[in-house]
C-alpha cells in the first residue's frame, strides 16, 4: 500500500537554483526508504517540501492517496498527525528554554484528543513522558531536565520519542545520526530499526551516510544536484548495472 | 555540571547587595506605612529649615515641610512614574517588535524603519521639546519617555525573534501543528521574556535619572509635588546654609538607580542559562 507518493517535484530557489527537479518516489507501508546524496543534492529541501514547511513549484505529494501540496494551513494540519520528523542537529530542535517535558509535549497537546493511541495512555503528563522517554530508553527523570543538560545522544532520542509520541504513519528522518559520535550512531539506528517494528512506521530516511541508510532500508534512491539518479532494493547495492554515481559513492564507502 | 555546582557555591555579591538594598527599602516602605505622621505639603511657617530632631528625623525644608516624609512619598511617586513609563514603553514596544521579527518581509522593514527615526532623536532633548510644545508637567514628560523607550523593546523583541525564528525547533513546531500563536507563546516568550526583563531593570534607573533630572529644570513633576528632582532644585538656594536638604533626595536618586543597575546585572547573569555553564 502506497503511503506517500510523490510525482515530477520540482522547486527553484528565487535565486535561480533548481534544487529539486523532477523527483518522484513512493514510500510503501512499514519500509523504510533511504534517500543518499552528498551535500547541497537537495535532500534538506526534500525533508521540508515533504514537511509542508516550504512551498514546492510544481508536481504532486499525497498522502494516503490524497494529494496535500495544494492545502492551506489549516487544511494541512490534519495530516501532521500522520506526518513527524527528526532532524539533524538535536540541540537546535529542541527549545533552550524549555524543559524536555514540556518540548515532549507538543505533538500530543495538538493531536492527542484526536487519535486513539496503541502504545501510550495518556493518564497524567508525567507518566505519559514517562512512558516516552522509556520507549526510548531514557529514564523517565530527564524529563525534567534542560536540553542542554543532556548529551548529544540523549538528545536525539528525545527527538525521537517527540515524534512517535502521537504515533504516525510517516517519519521523514533528516540526517538524524550525522551530528552524533560514532557509538550514538549505532545505538541511535538500532533504536530506530526497533521502533519502525515495534510502532509499524514507515520511514523516509535521508543521509549522505551511504553505510547508516543501507543498514536501515528496504529501498534506497540516490539523489544528485536535485535529481533522483538511481533507484534500487537495498540487496542491490552492490549489483553491476547501478548508475555511475552509485558506484562512485559505494566506493568511496 | 560541576561549573553549575561552583558557580551557586561562589558567593554572589550581586544577589547579596541586591538582597541588602530590596531589605533597605522594604524597610524604609513599612516605615512609610507605620510611622508618618507628617502630610508631605503641610507648609508650617514656624519650623522652616529646621535641622534633624525626633520630630522631623531629615530636618524641613524652606517651606517647613517635613523632608523624610517628602522623600519617602516621592520614592512612590518617582519609581511609581518611572514604572508607568517603562510599561507603556513595553507594551508598545513589545508587540511591535514581536510582529515585525515574527512575519518579516515588508512590514518589517515598514517597522523598524519608523523605529530607527524614532531612535535618532535623543532622549533628553524630545523630552525637553515636547514639554516646551505641550507644557511642563509629569504627564507630557512620561509621554516623551515612552516616545523615546519603546523603540529599544521594539527592536530588542524583534532581534530576538528573528534569531530564534529560523532555529529548528521553531520549524519541530510547526511540524506538530502548532499555530503562530501557540509558537509565540510557548516557544518565544521564554526567549523574550528575559532579554525584555533585563533591559526594563536597567532602563527603569535611567528613567528615574531623566524624570528627576528634567523636574530639577522644571519640565518634570510641578510644586508641590515631592519628587526628588524638584526637591533638588527647590533646595539649591539653601545650599550654603543646609546642604542636607540637596544630599537627602540626591541619595534617594542613587540608591534607587544603584538597585535598578545591580537588578539588571544580576537578571542578566541570570536569564542568560547556558552561557553561565558554557563558561
Amino acid at each position: 500500500m502506497e503511503l506517500m507518493k510523490i510525482s515530477h517535484v520540482d522547486k527553484t530557489y528565487s535565486n535561480g537554483l533548481k534544487v529539486l527537479d523532477n523527483v518522484s518516489f513512493s514510500l510503501e507501508k512499514g519500509e523504510c526508504l533511504g534517500i543518499i546524496g552528498e551535500s547541497g543534492c537537495g535532500k534538506s529541501t526534500l525533508a521540508r517540501c515533504l514537511l509542508q514547511l516550504e512551498p514546492i513549484d510544481a508536481g504532486e505529494i499525497s498522502i494516503n492517496g490524497e494529494p496535500v501540496q495544494n492545502l492551506t494551513k489549516k487544511n494541512f494540519k490534519p495530516f501532521r498527525k500522520q506526518m513527524q520528523a527528526v532532524f539533524q542537529n538535536p540541540s537546535a530542535s529542541l527549545n533552550p528554554k524549555l524543559k524536555i517535558r514540556d518540548s515532549l509535549m507538543d505533538p500530543y497537546l495538538q493531536f492527542g484528543g484526536q487519535k486513539e493511541l496503541q502504545h501510550f495512555s495518556y493518564t497524567s503528563k508525567e507518566n505519559y513522558v514517562g512512558q516516552l522517554l522509556e520507549a526510548v530508553e531514557l529514564p523517565a527523570c530527564l524529563g525534567d531536565r534542560y536540553p542542554h543538560e543532556l548529551s548529544g545522544g540523549q538528545q536525539q532520542r528525545v527527538t525521537i520519542s517527540r515524534a512517535i509520541s502521537i504515533e504516525p504513519e510517516i517519519m521523514i528522518l533528516d540526517e538524524p545520526t550525522s551530528s552524533l559520535d560514532v557509538l550514538s550512531q549505532a545505538s541511535i539506528l538500532k533504536l530506530l530499526d526497533n521502533l519502525r517494528q515495534q510502532f509499524s512506521l514507515s520511514y523516509i530516511f535521508i543521509s549522505h551516510d551511504l553505510a547508516a541508510v543501507a543498514s536501515l532500508s528496504q529501498q534506497l534512491l540516490v539523489m544528485k544536484d536535485g535529481r533522483m539518479v538511481d533507484g534500487f532494493g537495498s540487496a542491490e547495492i552492490f549489483s553491476h548495472d547501478r548508475h555511475p554515481y552509485t558506484k562512485e559513492l559505494v566506493s568511496m564507502f | 555540571m560541576t561549573a553549575l555546582t561552583k558557580k551557586i557555591r561562589k558567593p554572589n555579591w550581586k544577589a547579596s547587595m541586591l538582597i541588602l538594598l530590596l531589605c533597605l527599602l522594604a524597610l524604609l516602605a513599612a516605615y512609610t506605612f507605620l510611622f508618618l505622621k507628617h502630610d508631605a505639603d503641610a507648609v508650617d511657617l514656624n519650623s522652616q529649615l529646621m535641622p534633624m530632631s525626633f520630630d522631623h528625623p531629615f530636618g524641613t525644608d524652606h517651606l517647613g515641610r517635613d523632608v523624610l516624609t517628602r522623600i519617602l512619598l516621592g520614592a512612590q511617586l518617582t519609581v511609581g512614574y518611572a514604572f508607568m513609563a517603562l510599561l507603556a514603553a513595553i507594551a508598545i514596544g513589545l508587540p511591535i517588535g514581536l510582529i515585525a521579527g515574527y512575519k518579516g518581509g515588508r512590514l518589517e522593514r515598514i517597522l523598524m524603519r519608523i523605529a530607527d527615526t524614532f531612535l535618532a532623536f535623543p532622549d533628553t532633548i524630545v523630552a525637553i521639546v515636547l514639554s516646551g510644545l505641550l507644557g511642563p508637567g509629569i504627564e507630557n514628560l512620561l509621554l516623551a519617555i515612552v516616545f523615546v523607550k519603546w523603540v529599544n523593546y521594539a527592536r530588542l523583541v524583534r532581534s530576538t525573534v528573528v534569531s530564534e525564528r529560523q532555529k529548528e525547533y521553531i520549524s519541530m513546531a510547526k511540524i506538530n501543528g502548532l499555530g503562530d500563536g501557540q509558537i509565540i507563546r510557548k516557544h518565544l516568550f521564554p526567549h523574550i521574556i528575559g532579554n525584555v526583563l533585563v533591559l526594563a531593570s536597567l532602563d527603569l534607573g535611567k528613567i528615574i535619572l531623566l524624570i528627576s533630572s528634567l523636574s530639577y529644570i522644571g519640565l518634570g513633576a510641578q510644586p508641590p509635588a515631592p519628587e526628588w528632582g524638584a526637591m533638588l532644585n527647590d533646595a539649591r538656594p539653601y545650599f550654603q546654609s543646609m546642604p542636607a536638604l540637596m544630599i537627602y533626595p540626591g541619595l534617594a536618586i542613587v540608591t534607587v538607580v544603584l538597585i535598578s543597575n545591580v537588578l539588571g546585572d544580576y537578571l542578566r547573569d541570570k536569564f542568560d542559562v547556558k552561557k553561565e555553564v558554557q563558561s
